[in-house]
């Protein structure tokens, strides 16, 4: 494939040059700026965690079919709700017309993220 | 055998060469005055364990030794291990220096030697002496005659069955012939040389003769055994030893009940008492995830008043 380019360049007798890109100043600091409203039809995956545990690795290992791993969240809490790695609220395990959900507690500030 | 290395560095030599980098030699801190010292240049074949058992193999062959030395003379010796070392060949052997010893080559074949026994002269003489019948020690400066080396030969062969009788894989020969100065063997300066050094002593006298053994150390793998380290453990050992060391480290495990896709506008306008119903039925299995991996499947459950996952 790149042997048909050399050769077409070759044959047109056209010669590549070199490109320069202009150096940009960013002038629009003070301005308005982009609205969010861009980003509102993007979909975001929302992850609800039930709570975590740490176990031994022997554990890990022993794991089987019927074990029972009990993690580290009362079933009084409330679990959490996760934008990619940020938690940013926490809710209460229901269920809707047979499908899991979640109602919400609590939006989280940004310094919960701190734990 | 090949000529000495140009390379061997001194001790002084590499502490200017530390000193102009800019390393300071341990003398000058001084604070670990007490700390032994790691010789990189030394030959380190055998570990401390392996050491140990060529030990108690080389006290094996002296007790041999003994036997041999008692029933050619027809008198009680005793035959004492003085040291035990594992050398490079280039530091046992100077090419340049006139040597007066005499060795005897021994091997899987008698023409085929791994080592040898090497014996100076004034011992090779007092020994020959002694068979000959003749009791004086005078220490003439000359070489042997035929008969005398025919019957050194014939004592280095008794030392070499002795040595034969606890060596392993193989029955040793002991070569025909003795070399005087030179070793029957070729070897190169970087070889590695187990070297057995012994005392042969009649019971009653104080003094005694030393000779020694000289055998290259890949030939004693059998008798040095593994060392305590293990170096030719197999994949499933391994495996388990290190298991064995990790074993009780605790890795992060999350549960996760679901995950759902919503408009940023939605996660954005969201409210407390929203309801935000996932893409997972009630009958479903949930993930649990290592890190960011799933690894298992479970059902929801509670424990002792925590949440719980009954691991499918």
């Amino acid at each position: 494939m790149s042997d048909t380019a050399v050769a077409t360049e070759e044959m047109t007798g056209q010669q590549a040059q070199s490109v320069e890109f202009p150096e940009a100043a960013d002038i629009g600091a003070g301005g308005a700026g982009t609205s969010i409203d861009i980003l509102l039809d993007m979909e975001v995956p929302v992850t609800v965690c039930l709570g975590q545990t740490a176990i031994p690795i022997q554990r890990l290992l022993q794991l089987s079919p019927g074990s029972v791993l009990k993690l580290d969240k009362s079933i009084d809490m409330p679990v959490e709700l996760y934008l990619k790695d940020s938690r940013f609220a926490t809710g209460k395990v229901v269920v809707v017309d047979d499908n899991f959900a979640v109602r919400i507690t609590e939006i989280l500030g940004n310094e919960a993220d701190a734990e | 055998m090949t000529t000495m290395p140009a390379d061997k560095l001194s001790t002084e030599k590499i502490q200017q060469l530390l000193a102009a980098v800019g390393v300071r030699s341990q003398e000058d801190t001084g604070a670990d005055a007490d700390a032994p010292e790691y010789d990189w240049r030394q030959c380190q074949y055998f570990g401390l364990a392996q050491m140990q058992r060529l030990s108690e193999f080389s006290e094996q062959v002296a007790t041999g030794c003994g036997e041999v030395f008692t029933r050619l003379f027809n008198r009680p010796f005793e035959v004492s291990i003085v040291s035990t070392t594992q050398q490079f060949v280039k530091e046992l052997y100077d090419p340049q220096a006139e040597s007066t010893d005499y060795a005897v080559g021994f091997g899987a074949s008698a023409d085929d030697s791994f080592g040898f026994v090497l014996v100076d002269r004034p011992t090779a003489m007092a020994w020959t002496g002694q068979l000959l019948g003749g009791s004086s020690e005078a220490e003439e400066e000359r070489e042997l005659s035929t008969l005398e080396e025919s019957l050194l030969v014939d004592i280095a062969g008794n030392v070499v069955a002795a040595f034969s009788a606890s060596y392993t894989p193989a029955n040793l020969f002991a070569s025909t012939q003795t070399s005087c100065g030179q070793w029957p063997v070729d070897w190169d300066g970087e070889d590695e040389v187990f070297k057995i050094t012994f005392q042969v002593k009649p019971q009653d006298a104080e003094e005694g003769r030393q000779g020694s053994i000289l055998v290259k150390c890949s030939q004693l793998d059998a008798v040095a055994g593994q060392d305590a380290a293990g170096q030719t453990l197999s994949g499933d050992q391994v495996r388990d030893i290190v298991l064995g060391h990790i074993s009780d480290i605790p890795v992060p495990i999350t549960a996760k009940l679901g995950t759902v896709k919503v408009d940023l506008a939605d996660v954005l306008g969201m409210e407390v008492d929203d309801i935000l119903i996932l893409d997972k039925k009630v009958n479903e299995p949930v993930e649990l995830l290592l890190g960011q991996t799933p690894f298992r499947y479970g059902r929801p459950a509670q424990s002792e008043g925590n949440y719980a996952i009954s691991i499918m």
